[in-house]
């Protein structure tokens, strides 16, 4: 964005704040600033304003919801408002549990502007009517302001209008999975729970899950005690996650060798001792050779091998084939470099292979789940897999679930439905049949051919419609819909495509209590308390998630369903367990529970697999019909002549997917999205750093602007995720951008059941692209 | 912590992820406007593929000892106060722009349309109250350590020898000498010209010599008639954006 652009924007948002504040036309806006509402200003930048801790009158303990990582902090309030976070020194995540005075600590930089977010008065804060009944990309829904009674009525109506008339199966729960939403869902019969790990991780969730947790992926990785980190795409100090971030600089200071594989120079690659620009999608080969060579020279561990692993003899045959000759070849990575990588890795302990998300492993390419099994099979042979310096499974307490707490009647039953789902999703992966996960990137095939069946309804939360692939296919798909309910904190783009929107309050507004997310060293809980209250204010009225459900539940006429729910007793129940309570939590100091007797690592011996141990030969996927092992296996679709170049994803440190583009700060910091390629890839094409081009894939086609450099490959164009906006109502997020998302193309049932893949991945970037300049 | 006597910051920067948690924080706590920051991260790319670097810098006031924000400014508003920091007292300021022109680290901002300098001051009252600056102790990546200056130049000594020892053969302290002794000791990987940081700054034979002028009264006259004019400039500029915001309504 250049500075001219920088200050129109600027003074469009304070004019937004003067108009609301002088006529009170802006509907709900009108009494902000009046009542106080903003930050507290410091003017002329006061240097005793800087004295937070003192000046507060009230430091809050609670948690991050940016992510999942579950941050705890320190709210620091002054005249009732937040006006500083400060991470929680005495939690595993954002802290050091054992060294808390010295180390402090720390938040990342979503957590620090997340404050912004709070106070935004662009958030939504009354339930809203949809008045105009066209809906689609652009279209204003004319939103009226409505009383929650009405909101909750017309909802009930709308959803049982459908159910009643089409049958339960053509409603469906889109969210990440919730207890209440479950239960109602269940209680209604539908089997269409969609959520969105197929966009995100289910690629190295099924490795996991086969191979070594017959459960969930870890997400804590230790590698501040490796000696020898290897990332494949992985950008763990890019993202600015707290611990990854802390972990990695760590292991830096104390002589780690960092060596990254990436067609992009990712932050990651910056700091690295050496950066290997891989060819997109051929990582697999890579980790194929390197297990050639890791056998072949008996460079493994052998006790951890030996004890904890099993089909090594299998390993051996089937890495037979795959030479550092045939690897250097797919992947243009010199052979030598392979090999000498190769033994490097085995021979500096402990040596890991981080991997996290949307990195190399994630539900990228088509071959996405064997770079999974392949990481999972080295980071075994070196010793790895829950050891110091690698992947640390989680050791969360284990609490009493919803359905204990919360038994249904006898004459009550929850139905598991029977019917196919509306996105397929079952089709043919047993592996993920306990779980509810979905296909993003089946949905829109499912919901516009009808098929199985017609879809009538959905009850959304938090869930951005330009997160979805194929983001235009999936407006046409949620317009075909008759009626849409969704709860948020925005006037989102998913919020413009419903019927009914139910607002919900900020994460600093709740309270409740979570795990350590992301760094799960030990048995840790932190407390989550309200640090403001914005209900205290006449033009906020918004209500927390279990509460809409139940409140929706007793509408729609299931109200037995939740008779004797409540928030307060789940957490006492939950605490009671683990022998503290919720007035013990609530005003400790730290506002941190911790089982002190397991503080010690204490090493897992075995694993939850038929074997007992980690299945390198993973009997599981045999056993459902996929490949056991790794097989070598291309993407789906490489660059052609049409589409010549390859798309990449990803993410800058200071945004959360779509939901921080409205944030002043973040966008002050991180305005826009590029389409960045390398200068003599521009120069070829015509195009100059900051022009504007179109980049298109066979799905759809973006307009943004160009940013030429020279850490990426020269066959690639590389776009972050995020931006592209087109909901008004986000006054600052709108059109700054463009989407990625449009470029992805959805994908058939056939389309998706051809792939074999165990992981069900939405192929996010396994297409290519052109660009010309607009 | 102990009160430090000769106050001094160690930026790692072969260690910056450039994510921002100290800018925005910072942002936060001294209320600036859109646009103007007292530290921000600069990003610096060399070498052509695949032998690439791209370096993140901390840009922030070195507090330098021979500080040309200090020598240029007409009124005494910028200037060195008991810690030896440089700081600029906002009600002698008159906006005259010659210490942001005159910053060899392009490290003071000035944005006309609030009329608002802004400068680290090293979180200054933080300090005197025995707490570190806020940088220090939000930063991600724990890179940004606060202490005695002496303190600081030997762990950054260190810091470079290990990373001379693991390959990086450029790796060096910047700030032990530069403008007289800076009292932000950074640690480079590379070479000062990756970061895009100047590689011998100096102060200016012409501005030592404008300093040592006696004529503190022609000065203030001089200053009043820019003052005149940058106060006519700057209700131009604010009667536009005024115009500009009336036709947004």
């Amino acid at each position: 964005m250049s500075s001219t652009q920088r200050s129109k924007f600027k003074l469009n948002r304070r004019n937004f704040l003067k108009t609301a504040a002088g006529t009170g036309a802006v509907a709900g806006a009108g009494m902000l600033a009046g009542q106080g509402l903003a930050i507290p200003s410091f003017a002329r930048a006061q240097e005793r304003h800087s004295l937070v801790e003192e000046r507060a009158e009230e430091v809050v303990n609670t948690f991050c919801a940016v992510c999942s990582a579950n941050c705890a902090m320190k709210a620091y309030v002054k005249d009732g408002r937040v006006v500083h976070l400060a991470g929680n020194p005495y939690d595993l995540a954002a802290g050091d549990p054992f060294n808390p005075e010295e180390e402090g600590g720390r938040l990342c930089v979503k957590a620090h502007s997340a404050i912004k977010t709070l106070y935004d008065p662009d958030r939504l804060k009354k339930p809203l009517r949809r008045t105009n009944p066209e809906k689609g990309k652009g279209v204003d829904p004319k939103f009226e302001e409505i009383e929650w009674d009405e909101a909750i009525e017309e909802a009930a109506q709308g959803l049982n209008k459908a159910i009643e008339e089409y049958g339960p199966e053509t409603f469906m729960v889109l969210n990440r999975s919730h207890d209440y939403s479950v239960r109602l869902g269940k209680a209604i019969g539908t089997p269409n729970f969609i959520a969105h790990q197929s966009t995100c991780f289910t690629t190295q969730q099924a490795a996991w899950r086969a191979m070594v947790t017959g459960g969930p992926k870890p997400w804590t990785y230790d590698v501040e005690n490796s000696k020898y980190i290897l990332s494949f795409g992985w950008d763990g100090l890019g993202k600015g996650k707290n611990m990854q971030v802390r972990n990695v600089t760590r292991a830096l200071e104390n002589g780690a060798k960092l060596v990254v594989l990436d067609p992009y120079q990712s932050i990651t690659a910056t700091k690295a001792h050496e950066w290997f620009p891989i060819k997109p999608g051929t990582d697999l080969a890579f980790c194929l050779a390197m297990i050639h060579v890791i056998v072949k020279e008996e460079l493994y561990d052998e006790e951890y091998v030996n004890n904890y692993t099993y089909g090594f003899e299998e390993l051996q045959e089937f890495a037979e084939e795959y030479t550092p000759e045939w690897a250097a070849e797919k992947t243009g990575i010199d052979r030598e470099d392979i090999v000498r990588i190769a033994r490097e890795f085995a021979q500096n302990p402990p040596a890991h292979i981080p991997s996290h998300k949307r990195d190399a492993a994630g539900p990228n390419y088509a071959n996405s789940t064997r770079l999974a099994q392949a990481q999972l099979i080295l980071n075994a042979l070196v010793g790895t897999i829950d050891r110091r310096g690698g992947t640390i499974l989680p050791r969360n307490p284990s609490m009493p679930g919803f359905d204990d707490v919360f038994p249904l009647p006898d004459h009550l039953e929850l139905s598991e439905a029977t019917e196919k789902r509306i996105d397929r999703y079952d089709q043919n992966n047993p592996i993920f049949q306990s779980e509810i996960n979905g296909n993003f990137a089946t949905l829109p095939y499912g919901i516009l051919n009808e098929d199985p069946y017609p879809l009538k309804a959905a009850l959304v939360r938090r869930y951005n419609t330009m997160s979805f692939p194929d983001h235009n296919k999936f407006l046409e798909a949620m317009a075909s819909l008759d009626f849409v309910v969704t709860c948020e904190i925005y006037p989102s783009e998913m919020a413009y495509m419903s019927d009914i929107v139910f607002p919900e309050p900020h994460w600093l507004e709740i309270d409740g209590f979570g795990d350590r997310g992301y760094h799960s060293l030990y048995p840790q809980l932190a407390v989550r308390l309200p640090a403001d209250d914005l209900n205290e204010y006449d033009e906020y009225d918004t209500k927390g998630f279990g509460t809409i459900i139940t409140q929706l539940a007793e509408a729609m006429g299931y109200g037995e369903y939740f008779e004797g729910v409540d928030g307060d007793k789940l957490k006492e129940e939950q605490l009671n367990a683990l022998g503290t309570s919720w007035d013990e939590l609530a005003n400790s100091e730290h506002g941190i529970w911790e089982d002190e007797t397991q503080k010690e690592f204490e090493p897992t011996t075995e694993f939850n697999t038929p074997s007992g141990k980690i299945e390198l030969y993973a009997t599981r996927f045999e056993e459902e019909g996929f490949d056991p092992l790794p097989h070598w296996h291309p993407r789906r679709e490489e660059p052609d002549e049409e589409y010549p170049y390859n798309f990449l994803i990803s993410r800058p440190a200071i945004h959360k997917m779509t939901q921080t583009q409205n944030n002043p700060l973040a966008m002050e910091m991180y305005p826009e999205n590029h389409a960045t390629m390398h200068v003599e890839l521009g120069q070829e094409l015509g195009i100059e750093d900051g022009d504007e081009v179109y980049v298109e894939s066979r799905a759809g086609r973006i307009k943004l602007k160009a940013k030429l450099i020279e850490g990426i490959r020269k066959d690639c164009v590389q776009v972050m995720h995020g931006f592209g906006h087109w909901s008004k109502s986000q006054t600052i997020a709108y059109q700054q951008g463009a989407n990625d998302g449009d470029l992805i193309p959805h994908m058939s049932f056939e389309e998706m059941a051809e792939l074999k893949d165990p992981g069900m991945g939405a192929c996010m970037t396994d297409f290519g692209v052109k660009v010309y300049k607009a | 912590m102990p009160k430090v006597n000769e106050p001094a910051m160690l930026v790692d920067q072969s260690l910056c992820v450039g994510c921002d948690a100290c800018t925005v924080v910072c942002k936060l706590i001294y209320d600036l406007p859109w646009g103007v920051n007292r530290t921000e991260i600069d990003t610096t790319e060399t070498g052509t593929f695949p032998d690439v670097s791209r370096n993140n810098k901390k840009r922030a006031c070195m507090h330098c000892k021979d500080a040309a924000c200090v020598a240029a400014c007409p009124t005494g508003a910028c200037h060195k106060n008991d810690l030896d920091l440089t700081v600029i007292n906002n009600d002698l300021c008159v906006e005259c722009n010659y210490c942001v022109t005159n910053c060899p680290f392009g490290a003071i901002r000035f944005n006309r349309s609030t009329g608002h300098i802004a400068k680290c001051t090293m979180c200054a009252s933080r300090i005197e109250e025995g707490q570190q600056p806020f940088c220090t102790e939000v930063c991600t990546s724990r890179i940004i350590k606060f202490g005695e200056r002496e303190v600081m130049l030997r762990k950054a000594l260190e810091r470079a020898e290990k990373l001379r020892e693991q390959g990086y053969e450029d790796a060096r302290v910047y700030g032990e000498g530069e403008m007289g002794g800076l009292r932000v000791i950074t640690v480079l990987s590379e070479s000062p010209e990756k970061y895009d940081l100047p590689v011998d700054p100096q102060l200016s034979v012409g501005m030592r010599l404008w300093n040592a002028l006696p004529l503190t009264p022609t000065v203030l006259v001089i200053a009043g008639v820019l003052l005149g004019i940058n106060h006519f400039k700057s209700r131009n500029v604010q009667d536009k954006l005024k115009e500009v915001q009336k036709s947004k309504k």
